[in-house]
């Protein structure tokens, strides 16, 4: 196969118009270079040769130069030697006689030589003579004469010059010339055109002729220059340097040992020496231009004729790389273009064909695709196989595959496998499907599924790798066998029954379970019809027809079915089940039924034992309600036996210990109402056989309870010939079980309760049932007992009332003629004695037996008071009674009776006029009386001031003393009966008085109220409606009528 | 009907008391007949007697004083002779209408200001 996108190399990934314009440039660049590279390869050779022969003809001319200016010096000075010697040979000759003629004329012709020779100066030595003979105005000091040299140069103030030697026999003669000769050498034409120069220097090489050019101040003089350096070290030759100036010159210098090493310098200017060959290259250049330039321009034209084709060609080639392959290729250029466009084009379309079959299959690949190369890198990596190594194409792609995706352990051996395949073509794993471990980005190793294809590009391999990741797969299945693992211990394990049957009901799998529950084995019932071993009978007996049964209904109706029913087990025993039937459809067709049962027979069991439970605890609660409601036990009992049936049995009877002995049925209930009647009636006069070892006669001589949870027949019999009377009904009602249990209270027989099943429910009392049927006894008794208690308390309290009532009247009877008497005797006690003295002493004694008599009767109305109250009874004879007058009334009561006095108080009376109420007026007169009394009593003598006013439609009356007062701890008790605050020791009284005024100021309406603190005496504070009382109700008034016709 | 005036009808089972009234009830003017009970005095009534008052006790052998008093209402001409209860049982008495009570022991004070009004 092809590879479907080759890694961009050589051609840029940049715009299609770059890169053309770069291919043009690039041949243009190429054409013109070339022709430039030809053209000034042989222009600079041509012209590296003319300048070298300039040179050559340069450095000839300086030297030419320097060897005419050399050969001219020294011609001079030979000249001058010879014309010296020729001087002394002259002397010799001429000036022979000795002596003073010798000198003269010796110094004449000295002086004839030196003006012919222009010497500057000139000295002639005689040896043996002290004396020289000297001509010119100032010698020099004698110079030494050096070897072999001609002369030898002295600078001096006035130019400097040179000395020359010459001897012949005796004489000696130096010589000393100016420069004039040897600048006449130097000076004039030189050949060495206009900026040449020849000059002469110095073994030290300072100018000894003038050089053309001035040196300027501080730089360095002509002894710097290389060539002068290498002159005075005794060197000739020519070479290029830079002069004294610094300007670029050809020097030629020669070293002149025989003129004292000084040294000839010519040069001549590199410019001027140059000046034709810079011409010439001048136009050399212009002309390279210009060739350049028609160079450039041909070759644009030529590659625009060839370049546009190959561009348009490579726009189509980048397209392609793109994935675009709906550019036309363009046929043009040359026909070897558009035949290569036509190739190209069929070439394309098959690569477009191919390309979207490998995009399509390698981008959907469900697998991970790896291109790899020859040195094992990545060249190919798809979005899978990012997905399952992590790693990003791009970061792939040229990574040494093995460091990416192997685990380490294996690269070694993937490297070397790759080695031997690549030199030996042997192989292991190509083109087959293997499972090996995979690394992930992240260092993880999973499970993958692999094919490796080699594919031969003609000069090299490469790989693809088709990697499936089986991390899922295998995870799936292990899954999948835990999951069947699993499944199979639950199955084992499962308490619930499960079985499975196929389309037609068959058998097709049980668990341990429900073998266990059916009593069936697997092996019995497979393959066969479940419900025919299960499910084929009601409890009845009835059959059960398949067609009616839900758990085979829900495959048909492609329901699940939930429910509860009764199967068979193997022994034929009936048990219920809870079952729920849910069909199996696979894609859309039923294939079986899997059914989940289980047995609830003791649930249900439970269930209804905590009913019943339940029921009978419900039944105890609604029976204390009804023997709680009222006192009247007899008619309660009888409602509670009716509540008891059938509820709790199916007859009911509750007899009650007469006082006699006797056991009498004080209720019956039966289950059919038709017939109770007719039961109690059997059981009325029925007195329990103590011949009876068992029922109601077995508990009332034991107390203990009995249950018969199941009557046998000698029972029955033995009931029958007891009671001859009850046998069509123990023969009807068919006695099945009993109870009896004691109604008892304070360890007292009360009475017996006999609960009986009969043949009407089949019920079976248990020990439970028992249980609850005592509890029923035990609360029937508690209300027997209460009823029993509170009609003793009742009674007592009638008897006590009815004692007051006529003990009262008894005793007040006796008091009215006591009053009498002594009401006639003070009337008559004035018509009896005389003495005035005996009288008062009699009205004295009077007066404390009527307050005596007086109080006695208070004492008894209080008795009777009380007896009232405790009943309710208190009667109110309610009119229209004005206060003041009531109060002023007392008042004048107490004052006759002689009560301030003798408790010697002061009362005070502030009451407003016309403050009438709807009052009682004996009972509030009453009131005023107790609490004035009281003042009076507790006051101890302190002034008691009574006070009445009107407020908000209230009379508000309050009566206050100094006295001891009332701690705040009595001062709600002294309303109660009995209670005081004082001590019973020093005040005398029932302590009734304050209760029976809070009692009759509540049944006005008002309220009674003390404000005390001990010592400070007590304010007693009473409000009263003036409208009266509120109505009394109907029932109270009644009662309060019935207790008035007691008396 | 005329009634003589100061003469009272005392009717109390009780000797004592019937005595020590009459005789109290004499010194202050009044001639007082008594009876032992309600049967008595209604006979008494029925010869012919008119006090201006009846001084009645309630609880008395015989006939009691509601006996009394009713059979009393049902002769209008003894209707109209005015009655006063005398009782030992006081509350007794507020059931009773159109008489005038007094409890026993008697506050003779306003039993002589109510026979005053009478007679």
């Amino acid at each position: 196969m092809m590879p479907f996108r080759r890694t961009p190399s050589s051609i840029s990934s940049g715009g299609a118009g770059r890169s053309l314009n770069s291919f043009r440039a690039q041949l243009t660049i190429l054409i013109v270079g070339l022709v430039l590279a030809v053209a000034g390869t042989l222009g600079w050779l041509a012209y590296d040769a003319a300048r070298d022969g300039i040179e050559q003809d340069a450095l000839h001319l300086v030297g030419t130069a320097a060897d005419a200016r050399e050969f001219a010096l020294v011609s001079l000075l030979e000249r001058q030697q010879v014309r010296a010697q020729n001087f002394l040979r002259t002397i010799q000759i001429a000036c022979q006689p000795s002596g003073a003629e010798r000198a003269a004329c010796m110094r004449k012709l000295l002086a004839d030589f030196a003006a012919t020779d222009r010497l500057r100066a000139a000295r002639l030595r005689v040896e043996g003579l002290e004396s020289p003979v000297a001509v010119g105005a100032a010698l020099p000091p004698a110079a030494v004469a050096k070897e072999r040299q001609l002369a030898w140069l002295q600078s001096g103030q006035d130019g400097g010059g040179y000395w020359m030697f010459a001897a012949q026999e005796d004489l000696r003669l130096e010589l000393f010339y100016g420069l004039d000769y040897v600048e006449q050498i130097f000076r004039g034409d030189r050949g060495l055109g206009r900026s040449g120069e020849v000059f002469l220097a110095d073994d030290q090489g300072v100018f000894v002729t003038r050089p053309r050019h001035s040196v300027p101040a501080g730089a360095s003089n002509g002894i710097d220059a290389e060539p002068m350096r290498l002159c005075l070290a005794g060197g000739n030759g020519e070479m290029r340097a830079a002069d004294y100036r610094g300007v670029e010159v050809i020097h030629g210098f020669r070293h002149i040992p025989a003129f004292g090493g000084a040294c000839i310098m010519a040069h001549v200017e590199i410019a001027e020496a140059f000046a034709p060959i810079d011409a010439l290259q001048r136009q050399s250049m212009l002309a390279a231009v210009a060739f350049a330039g028609i160079a450039a321009l041909a070759a644009a034209a030529l590659a625009r004729r060839f370049t546009r084709p190959i561009d348009k060609l490579t726009q189509r080639v980048r397209a392609l790389q793109k994935g675009d392959f709906d550019t036309p290729v363009p046929r043009e250029g040359p026909a070897e273009l558009r035949l290569f466009a036509a190739s190209f084009e069929h070439m394309a379309r098959s690569l477009r064909e191919s390309e979207m079959r490998n995009q399509a299959v390698l981008h959907n690949a469900l697998d991970a695709v790896v291109g790899m190369d020859a040195e094992g890198r990545v060249s190919d990596w798809n979005a899978q196989a990012e997905a399952i190594f992590g790693w990003k194409r791009a970061e792939a792609l040229g990574q040494p595959m093995h460091t990416l995706i192997i685990p380490p352990r294996y690269r070694e051996r993937h490297v070397r496998g790759l080695e031997r395949f690549l030199s030996s073509g042997e192989q292991t794993v190509l083109n087959r499907r293997i499972e090996i471990t995979a690394l992930h980005r992240s260092g993880e190793e999973f499970p993958v599924e692999l094919t490796v294809t080699p594919l031969w590009a003609g000069d090299t391999h490469f790989f693809y790798a088709f990697v499936r990741d089986l991390s899922e797969v295998k995870r799936v299945q292990a899954e999948r066998s835990r999951l069947e693992r699993w499944s199979m211990t639950v199955n084992n394990n499962a308490t619930s029954a499960l079985f499975l049957m196929d389309v037609r009901q068959h058998c097709t799998y049980m668990n341990p379970a429900a073998e266990k529950m059916t009593g069936f084995t697997l092996a019995e019932v497979q393959g066969r019809p479940l419900h025919e071993f299960i499910h084929y009978l009601h409890p009845d007996g009835r059959p059960y027809p398949i067609q009616d049964c839900p758990i085979d209904r829900a495959l048909p109706q492609k329901n699940q079915e939930r429910g509860e029913d009764v199967f068979i087990h193997k022994d034929g025993s009936f048990y219920n089940v809870a079952f729920s039937a849910s069909p199996i459809v696979e894609e859309g067709v039923p294939v079986g039924t899997v059914i989940e049962v289980r047995d609830i027979t003791a649930e249900k069991r439970q269930q209804q034992e905590r009913e019943h439970a339940q029921e009978q605890q419900r039944f105890l609660v609604e029976a204390s309600t009804l023997l709680a409601e009222t006192l009247d036990f007899e008619g309660t009992l009888n409602k509670v036996a009716h509540l008891a049936v059938p509820r709790v049995a199916d007859l009911c009877s509750v007899r009650v210990l007469e006082t006699d002995g006797s056991l009498p049925p004080l209720a019956v209930a039966y289950a059919s109402s038709n017939k109770e009647a007719w039961v109690e009636e059997l059981l009325r006069d029925l007195a329990p056989d103590p011949k009876l070892a068992f029922g109601a006669a077995e508990t009332l001589r034991t107390g203990a309870p009995q249950l018969i949870p199941e009557v046998s027949e000698p029972m029955r019999q033995a009931l029958i010939r007891a009671y001859p009377a009850l046998e069509p009904a123990v023969t009807e009602l068919g006695l099945v079980s009993i109870m009896s249990v004691p109604m008892k209270a304070s360890g007292r027989l009360l009475g017996v309760i006999s609960l009986v099943a009969t043949n009407a429910s089949k019920r079976r009392f248990d020990e439970a049932d028992l249980a609850f049927a005592e509890e029923f006894a035990r609360r029937c008794a508690a209300a027997v007992e209460n009823a029993r208690l509170f009609k003793q308390v009742q009674e007592g309290v009638r008897l006590r009332d009815e004692f007051l009532s006529i003990a009262s009247h008894e005793l007040k009877t006796p008091l009215t003629p006591l009053q009498l008497q002594v009401q006639t005797i003070l009337r008559r006690a004035a018509q009896l004695t005389r003495d005035d003295e005996a009288r008062q002493w009699l009205e004295q004694r009077l007066a404390t037996l009527q307050r005596q008599g007086e109080r006695l009767n208070r004492l008894v109305d209080e008795l009777l008071d009380i007896s009232r109250l405790a009943r309710g009874h208190l009667q109110l004879n309610l009119e229209a009674v004005e206060l003041a007058e009531v109060v002023d009334e007392v008042v004048a009561t107490l004052q006759s009776q002689g009560e301030m006095e003798r408790r010697g108080a002061q009362v005070s009376v502030s009451i407003d006029a016309g403050i009438v109420g709807r009052w009682d007026r004996l009972r509030l007169e009453q009131v005023i009386i107790n609490l004035l009394t009281n003042a009076l009593k507790y006051g101890e003598g302190s002034p008691v001031s009574i006070t009445g006013r009107v407020r908000e439609g209230e009379a508000i009356l309050t009566v206050a003393d100094k006295g001891i007062g009332i701690s705040e701890a009595y001062q709600q008790r002294i309303f109660e009966r009995f209670e005081r605050a004082a001590s019973a020791t020093h005040y005398s009284g029932l302590g009734l008085g304050l209760y029976i005024v809070h009692q009759v100021i509540s049944a006005l309406g008002g309220t009674i109220g003390v404000q005390s603190s001990p010592g400070q005496g007590a304010t007693f504070t009473v409000t009263l409606p003036l409208s009266g009382p509120a109505a009394v109700p109907e029932a109270e008034r009644g009662s309060t009528q019935e207790g008035a016709e007691r008396l | 009907m005329t009634t003589v005036a100061r003469t009272l009808l005392l009717v109390d089972d009780d000797p004592d008391i019937r005595e020590t009234l009459a005789e109290f009830l004499g010194y202050e003017g009044y001639a007082v007949t008594t009876a032992g009970n309600g049967r008595e005095a209604l006979d008494q009534l029925r010869e012919g007697l008119r006090p201006c008052a009846v001084l009645l006790d309630l609880m008395m052998p015989v006939m009691d004083g509601f006996q009394f008093l009713e059979l009393r209402q049902q002769d209008a001409e003894l209707a109209a002779v005015p009655v006063i209860v005398i009782s030992a049982g006081s509350q007794a008495l507020k059931s009773l209408s159109g008489v005038e009570l007094f409890p026993k022991p008697l506050d003779v004070d306003r039993l002589l200001a109510a026979l005053a009004r009478y007679c």
